[in-house]
């Protein structure tokens, strides 16, 4: 059972995390369920399909990123920069993936921003191929297709 | 052509595209955050899942400016290339919700043509407006009566840059601030024509609590002087809350003095505005 002004976060495979409460509630999924059943706040809170290393990551996350209390030093804009961008670089592909869909289940907005945008970044100005490469995307089209995609976009390619 | 080679299979090194298994609404935040438009639908290339994906995005950003600068080995696009991709696109995209619509035109297109594309691209749904055109603007829709004119309560932030030689760009600008009751900020850049100002009649006192969300505008005129402008007028009647009037203007010869207390004479709605210019 979590103290007074903690929680607790279980995830699908069964591992709990103590959290404060101003931590979980960057998650306006989570904040809605605290604020509309009391007894969430007693006990324990499950997070559907994310897995124990994922859930993690979002409280490692949220964490940084909480309202500081007022006897806090308010963290600088500076800092939490670096702190996404390190964040961000250290992911493999299919954290990045999973994290996305997490922090979209969960509301999370200023991660979900970040990851989207950490995506765009490595679409932006690459050649198909390489995105494809980056990204494990087998072409599936026929050379003929390609070149008919090529065809209606002339400025796009 | 070379492109062909690398359609050979690869060695499969990390297993499935999971990007492209993503619920569209996330895509759609990722695809969106591209710098251009014509960047979300090179995707369509990447392979059949990706084919349409890009038509869920939510920010246009149409940009004909990189046909200036495109390498010598490449073909160079076309104009028109240009103009059917701003159609296939308004065609093709599915998201009702546009929230940013970016025109970046360095190429004069015919006015009707441009009606067309703003007129489809401009839902009642867009915060940000960006336009930087030569050409002539013809920002809003013109209808007969002005109470079917479309209401865009969603729009904060309108930039207008229009460096042509011949715009009247008050006008059209002014009318269309008469349809944006959300608006925070404007900026604008451009010429204006003096003669356009004396034939304007549409300075009156809009209704309600229209351009009550005003905060900031910024003005840059060049080879004009903003004295008589009826646009600054306007402004200062109606913006109840606006914070700051930046004016800018370049003009060989000004007494920029005479124009400052010229604008100090406007009648003001709002008791708490810093008019600078310089």
């Amino acid at each position: 059972m979590a103290s007074k002004g903690n929680l607790t976060l279980k995830s699908c495979n069964g591992k709990e995390f103590i959290v404060e409460e101003k931590v979980a509630v960057m998650s306006t999924t989570i904040k809605n369920m605290v604020d509309v059943d009391d007894s969430f706040a007693q006990g324990v809170i499950p997070i559907i399909g994310v897995d124990g290393k994922i859930l993690a990551k979002l409280i490692e996350y949220c964490k940084e990123h909480a309202e500081a209390d007022e006897d806090e030093e308010v963290k600088s804009e500076e800092y939490l920069k670096k702190f996404d961008e390190k964040f961000v670089d250290e992911l493999n592909l299919n954290d990045l993936y999973d994290l996305l869909k997490a922090s979209n289940y969960l509301e999370i907005t200023k991660l979900l921003n970040l990851l989207c945008q950490k995506v765009a970044s490595m679409i932006k100005g690459k050649k198909p191929e390489e995105i494809r490469r980056i990204f494990n995307i087998k072409n599936d089209f026929t050379p003929e297709e390609e070149e008919e995609i090529n065809r209606q976009n002339p400025w796009a390619f | 052509m070379d492109g062909r080679i690398t359609n050979r299979p690869k060695k499969s090194v990390g297993g499935e595209d999971r990007i492209g298994n993503l619920p569209e609404s996330i895509l759609s935040h990722i695809l969106s955050r591209l710098p251009t438009t014509d960047q979300a639908v090179r995707t369509s290339v990447l392979s059949r899942k990706w084919e349409y994906k890009w038509t869920c995005i939510y920010n246009l950003t149409f940009d004909d400016r990189k046909r200036a600068q495109y390498s010598k080995k490449l073909r160079r696009p076309e104009k028109a290339d240009f103009m059917k991709f701003v159609d296939r696109v308004l065609v093709l995209c599915k998201n009702t919700n546009i929230q940013k619509l970016e025109l970046l035109f360095s190429e004069h297109y015919d006015p009707f043509r441009m009606k067309t594309w703003i007129t489809a691209a401009l839902t009642s749904t867009v915060q940000r407006l960006c336009i930087s055109y030569e050409g002539d603007l013809v920002l809003a829709p013109r209808t007969e009566s002005p109470w079917s004119l479309p209401i865009f309560d969603k729009l904060t932030h309108l930039k207008v840059y229009s460096a042509g030689m011949a715009i009247e760009c008050n006008e059209p600008l002014i009318d269309f601030l008469k349809m944006t009751p959300a608006l925070e900020s404007l900026k604008f850049t451009g010429r204006y024509s003096p003669k356009a100002a004396d034939n304007y009649d549409g300075i009156e006192l809009v209704h309600g609590d229209f351009l009550s969300c005003l905060k900031v505008v910024k003005l840059e005129y060049y080879h004009t002087s903003p004295r008589d402008s009826p646009l600054v007028k306007f402004l200062l009647l109606n913006a109840v809350e606006l914070e700051e009037l930046l004016i800018y203007w370049q003009h060989e010869g000004l007494e920029v003095d005479k124009g400052q207390n010229q604008l100090l004479k406007f009648q003001r709605a709002s008791n708490h505005v810093s008019i600078v210019s310089s």
